[in-house]
């Protein structure tokens, strides 16, 4: 008889725990992870802080600049201050708020080659594939952009 | 006819003391802000966040004090740890708010930091407005360093920050 309470603790507190866990991850956490637009110029890096989500520049195809022949600054950045700021690592993602149905919204995205920054909301299509819609105002007057996750690859067991 | 004139005259100045009466600028000092990035750190800009408790009462040492704007004046980066700003390339000083109303500011950068540096006085945004984050209870102080090299551990800064507060 003993036994069979031990049992049932043992197995109710093991639920118990996997309960917990399930209830502590974070639906919006899918959108960590770095994805790359659909020109495959750039890198971002979604990273979490507080409770809102934020994408970073982590790579640039062409991180130098051709013409001071040293790594891109946000030459176009609107604040004089932040003009020489670096590119990389320049977060052109800001103010995510996972608001369910795989929709975070209430953000905007910077566009480092003309310096505005929009609106925008973004749709996870599956795990590896986001929409990602910049506009003005109202959603109909913007433009969407697929971005890819990057999956890192491990090299197989020999 | 004289008095008239003079009370128009007088009437805009009384009024203008009226409202703007009491302000003072507080400089207010977060000394000794400990960032962590946590590796394995890969080369790039790396993170590291540091929360504020806004304690308007014991910041500003006065409970009926109103935030009517605030703005990061300064801000000193220090190393904490034995690395020192070993390739560190980069510093930047960012504000943010769990509030859905209140945006992310970049408010200091340095760029480049210059090889032989023992401290790092960023430069300041003077567009940076950080009066929203001392008008809630919390924000978040990120500091980002991009490196030039891949590091398996951590890397420690420490900052010290002053934001001129003006208050009512």
């Amino acid at each position: 008889m003993f036994k069979k309470i031990s049992l049932f603790l043992a197995v109710a507190l093991i639920g118990f725990s996997q309960l917990s866990f399930e209830q502590q991850a974070d639906p919006g956490d899918r959108l960590l992870g770095v994805w790359e637009p659909s020109n495959g110029r750039a890198r971002v890096k979604i990273e979490k802080i507080g409770t809102k989500y934020y994408g970073k520049i982590v790579w640039l195809i062409e991180p130098i600049d051709p013409e001071t022949k040293l790594p891109k600054v946000d030459k176009n950045n609107p604040d004089p201050a932040l003009k020489s700021a670096p590119l990389k690592g320049y977060r052109m993602l800001k103010d995510f708020v996972y608001s369910g149905k795989d929709t975070w919204s209430e953000g905007t995205i910077y566009d480092p080659l003309n310096g505005s920054t929009y609106s925008s909301t973004i749709k996870m299509k599956d795990a590896n594939t986001l929409d990602i819609r910049g506009y003005i105002g109202v959603q109909a007057l913007g433009r969407t952009d697929v971005w890819k996750r990057l999956v890192v690859q491990t090299a197989p067991k020999k | 006819m004289r008095l008239t004139k003079l009370l128009a005259l007088l009437l805009p100045a009384v009024l203008l003391a009226a409202c703007s009466g009491q302000q003072e600028t507080v400089p207010i000092e977060l000394n000794d802000l400990e960032f962590t990035l946590e590796g394995p750190l890969f080369e790039g800009p790396n993170q590291g966040q540091y929360v504020v408790q806004v304690d308007l009462p014991a910041l500003l040492g006065a409970d009926d004090l109103e935030v009517r704007s605030a703005r990061l004046s300064s801000a000193t980066v220090v190393p904490n740890d034995s690395l020192g700003f070993a390739n560190v390339r980069s510093f930047v000083l960012s504000l943010a708010s769990d509030n859905p109303e209140v945006g992310m500011v970049e408010a200091a950068f340095l760029n480049p930091l210059g090889d032989a540096a023992t401290q790092a006085e960023l430069s300041v945004s003077k567009e940076a407005d950080a009066t929203a984050f001392f008008q809630g209870s919390t924000f978040y102080l990120v500091l980002d360093a991009d490196l030039a090299a891949d590091f398996e551990g951590n890397r420690s800064f420490k900052a010290n920050l002053v934001f001129d507060v003006v208050t009512k």
